[in-house]
């Protein structure tokens, strides 16, 4: 690898053929606002469900945990339950409520009962932040991947990927970016059953068989089967947990889907859809990273010296792919790789660009802009927000991936996650307390990650970190909801709205 | 808070006690979890647990789906 793959161009080309087709077919279902924002409730509740999966199921999940898997054998399946153990609060608490009261964006949800002008400021800015740090990580991945698999530069590479997804949102709104997430989904889980199948006929259909080769072959050996050093102290775990449980629950454009069905009903099914999905999903790419190990570890046309795969650490399921199916399976997984991360930017950028005309530009507005308007807007955030994720994913492209989306899902659960929770489910919540709240929890959020070990010290190059834990959610988030509840309930009274369909 | 809300935070309880619990034992007990589950295999605790939690929430994702949605329909 290295020099430009023909199958996998040839994939590449045929799936960007068949989604600019369907983003042809969306153009004409997408000319309202109901219809651009959320296809117009549209969506049955099975396809949303693999649509839901299919932001769940990014190129960390993926590329990401395989790799993991790789390094570290059972650490890549706590990773890989994370995309998973966010869904109960999803389903079970916020799908029905999200669905009756939610009209286009999640910060609709919040004006049901608090003040317009504020709430809308503070929660398109954290909107924004959330979204901002997930579109880096998912376009730097993009990047590296086509720049490794096609030979051309990263810079092109990202300006590939952001012209596509502007090209799927501009035009095709939200129909046009469920499918593309539907489709890669239903690709992406195809071409894991696939690879479980000749991973596991390596070994005889024998799973035993295959882990004694993965421990015969990796330097930690048995190691591989225990936990290893990702979660240090108590603190940090539940820090992780709290991130991985509540993040989701405060990502726009995951919540978002939730107005792209007809009905509550169809919202439950969704989320059920979705869990089957992703539980599934962990269960392959167990036998994907320990196949990985299996087939991978000490071959030179893969690993170097200390079994470091080639390429760098997110390598391991396409090198597996090249080691079970030659150029042909390489090609077919790198292709769904890249659909993976076309999809989920694509996501992105409609929530992104949803934010900015939906939210922010009525705010600063004298009148109410009309709707035709709001969806010239829509547009010109869609080619803003894209234009802002190629130019900084050009400036951090060496950064580290994970830390960029575990940033999201930790600025996720510390300020809109609260704010949203409180304006619920919380009959004397105001709106100075969810702004206080919401403002505590993103600022604190951001300082603890400067301070924390991910840039104090791996990026500044200090010896020891000032916040000990890589994700701030552990002190972030409870401040958030104190700091809530503490101006609600104390600072100057002001009148609450009933939450109409709670 | 409606009877679904109840029902909601139920559900809610009995994911997230094991997602927790699971993943403070990777912190406490690392040396538990790298147990084999039986003489003749190499399959630790950890990770039949950790599919276990999988399975887990799926199962109360279908079963509140069910419930709920049925009730809705009367």
């Amino acid at each position: 690898m290295g020099t430009v793959n023909t199958t996998a161009l040839a994939i590449f080309v045929l799936l960007i053929l068949g989604t600019l087709l369907i983003t042809a077919w969306s153009a004409r279902r997408s000319g309202t606002r109901e219809q651009f924002y959320t296809a117009g409730g549209s969506i049955s509740g099975v396809q949303n469900g693999f649509a839901f999966a299919g932001d769940f199921l990014s190129a960390a999940a993926f590329l990401g945990v395989a790799g993991l898997y790789f390094a570290a054998g059972l650490d890549g399946l706590v990773y890989g339950l994370g995309a998973l153990i966010g869904w109960p609060v999803l389903l079970f608490l916020l799908a029905e409520r999200l669905r009756r009261l939610g009209r286009f964006t999640l910060t609709d949800v919040l004006t049901v009962r608090l003040a317009e002008r504020p709430v809308r400021i503070f929660s398109a800015s954290a909107n924004l932040i959330v979204l901002t740090f997930y579109m880096l990580s998912q376009m730097v991945g993009a990047g590296l991947l086509i720049n490794l698999l096609l030979g051309i530069s990263f810079a092109w590479s990202v300006v590939v990927v952001g012209g596509l997804m502007l090209v799927y949102v501009v035009f095709g709104g939200m129909v046009a970016t469920t499918w593309v997430q539907l489709i890669k989904a239903f690709l992406l889980m195809a071409t894991s059953v696939l690879l479980v199948l000749l991973v596991l006929g390596r070994f005889d259909f024998d799973f035993e068989r295959l882990l004694e080769g993965a421990i015969d072959r990796h330097p930690k050996g048995v190691g591989i089967m225990a936990p290893g050093g990702l979660i240090t102290d108590t603190g940090a775990a539940i820090s992780l947990a709290l991130t991985l449980i509540f993040g989701p629950a405060g990502l726009p454009h995951v919540l978002m889907r939730f107005f792209t069905v007809p009905n509550v009903v169809e919202a439950r099914r969704s989320a059920c859809v979705a869990t089957l999905l992703i539980a599934v999903f962990c269960f392959l790419m167990l036998v994907i990273g320990y196949g990985s190990i299996a087939v991978l570890s000490g071959d030179p046309q893969y690993v170097g010296e200390g079994n470091v795969l080639k390429g760098g650490s997110n390598m391991a399921a396409l090198h597996l792919a090249h080691a079970l199916g030659g150029d042909l399976l390489l090609g077919l997984v790198a292709a769904v790789a890249f659909a993976t991360i076309l999809a989920v930017v694509a996501g992105l950028t409609l929530a992104a660009a949803a934010t900015v005309s939906h939210d922010l530009y009525a705010v600063f507005r004298s009148r109410k802009p009309t709707e035709a308007e709001e969806l010239k807007v829509s547009r010109w955030a869609a080619f803003g927000f894209g234009a802002l994720g190629i130019v900084l994913s050009l400036a951090f492209q060496k950064e580290n991936i994970t830390f960029l989306s575990a940033t999201a899902m930790s600025v996720a659960a510390s300020s809109t996650f609260p704010v949203m929770m409180l304006t619920l489910f919380w009959g004397r919540i105001t709106t100075r307390g969810a702004i206080a709240g919401g403002v505590a929890g993103l600022v604190t959020a951001l300082v603890a990650l400067v301070l924390g070990p991910s840039v104090w010290v791996a990026v500044l190059g200090h010896a020891t970190p000032i916040f000990p834990y890589q994700y701030p959610t552990i002190l972030a988030m409870p401040l958030a909801f104190a700091v809530a509840v503490a101006v609600s309930l104390f600072g100057a009274a002001e009148p609450a709205r009933a939450v109409r369909g709670a | 808070m409606n009877g679904s809300d109840r029902i909601g935070w139920w559900y809610t309880l009995f994911a997230l006690v094991p997602c927790f619990a699971y993943m403070i034992t990777l912190s406490l007990a690392p040396g538990l979890l790298a147990t084999p589950i039986g003489p003749a295999t190499r399959v630790t605790l950890g990770l039949v647990l950790g599919l276990a939690l999988a399975a887990l929430l799926f199962v109360l994702a279908a079963a509140y789906t069910w419930q709920i949605n049925r009730k809705e329909r009367g």
